[in-house]
């Protein structure tokens, strides 16, 4: 046997195996011993150093995750809150404040006089419009300066019909 | 070869309680965790000490049901999931009056190397090369403990070893 041995044989043979033609090439071939005694030197160097385990060896706190490991139980906590909070919420609806009360008062009385001013006699209402005594200054003051002649006109013949 | 039969729990305690520690933490990186699966592992021991039908040796059958435990621990979710990023180890500092500060912190430095290509092996790997080198059971009886051929009891060595060397580096 003339080929070199591969570290897997070497390691085998350390092991008990390993057929007659290996053992003489191991016997025969310097590199091979060499390489041999240096893998029986690390699995000693290796098996000490395992050895004093509990002695020597000890594991600092877990520190880089804590954030990310974190997560899931923050998340579970959250949504814990959020589900006594919605039973609470259930059990006992909260009752309305004293402003909305009034917000909602004010509300009703609005939508009353829109809704009176909306659906009453047309009629009726042409006559309310009208019945004040509008006057031509009280118009002028109302439009502003850019009450036109036209406008005037339109106003005082309405007066007219009124009188009549 | 079978020991002699305990004569009380209690020095079966003291026999064996330092070998399950450190085969504990061996497989369990945490020494905390190491010393919970300890108590579990001296629990079982317990109740068959109480059975009466005691095994032929007790050192193997304690081995074998530490490196269960312990493999149990590590197969549980949470474990993993907790475990899944380890913490950095730390080598305690014993200062030798034989060596220079140089191959003190060269040997520490070597012996950190190790420790980290051990944690990077696979959980089986770490099984098999800690009872056969550590507890130096035999192939065959690493490969009945662990119900596994021995060829691949040797597979799993050869690869643990050649990540142990690889990692070590040339040391010559």
């Amino acid at each position: 046997m003339t080929r070199c041995l591969n570290d897997r044989n070497l390691f085998l043979m350390n092991e008990g195996d390993g057929d007659k033609e290996q053992h003489s090439h191991l016997e025969s071939c310097p590199s091979c011993a060499q390489r041999y005694h240096r893998i029986t030197a690390d699995l000693q160097f290796i098996r000490n150093t395992l050895q004093k385990a509990p002695a020597s060896i000890r594991l600092a706190p877990l520190r880089m995750p804590i954030l990310y490991r974190s997560l899931p139980i923050a998340v579970a906590l959250l949504f814990g809150i959020a589900l006594v909070w919605g039973e609470s919420r259930l059990l006992n609806p909260i009752s309305p404040s004293s402003t909305e009360l009034n917000f909602n008062h004010d509300l009703t009385q609005f939508l009353d006089q829109v809704s009176d001013a909306l659906f009453t006699n047309p009629n009726d209402r042409d006559a309310r419009a009208i019945s004040p005594d509008p006057d031509l200054d009280s118009v002028q003051a109302a439009l502003g300066q850019d009450c036109s002649s036209e406008c005037r006109e339109l106003f005082a013949s309405l007066v007219q019909e009124r009188s009549r | 070869m079978p020991e002699q039969e305990p004569a009380s729990f209690e020095g079966l305690y003291k026999a064996h309680q330092p070998r399950v520690q450190r085969l504990c933490c061996l497989l369990l990186k945490d020494s905390f965790e190491a010393e919970e699966v300890g108590q579990e592992v001296f629990l079982k021991v317990f109740r068959q000490f109480q059975n009466e039908s005691w095994p032929d040796d007790w050192s193997a059958w304690i081995s074998r049901v530490t490196v269960n435990a312990c493999h149990d621990r590590r197969k549980s979710a949470w474990w993993k999931w907790w475990r899944s990023s380890s913490g950095e180890l730390q080598l305690a500092e014993y200062p030798s009056a034989a060596r220079s500060p140089e191959q003190e912190a060269l040997g520490h430095e070597e012996q950190r190397r190790i420790w980290h290509s051990f944690r990077a092996l696979s959980p089986r790997q770490q099984e098999v090369f800690v009872l056969r080198y550590l507890e130096g059971w035999s192939t065959e009886q690493v490969a009945e403990a662990l119900a596994i051929s021995t060829g691949s009891v040797k597979n799993h060595l050869f690869r643990a070893v050649h990540s142990m060397r690889k990692a070590l580096g040339d040391r010559s």
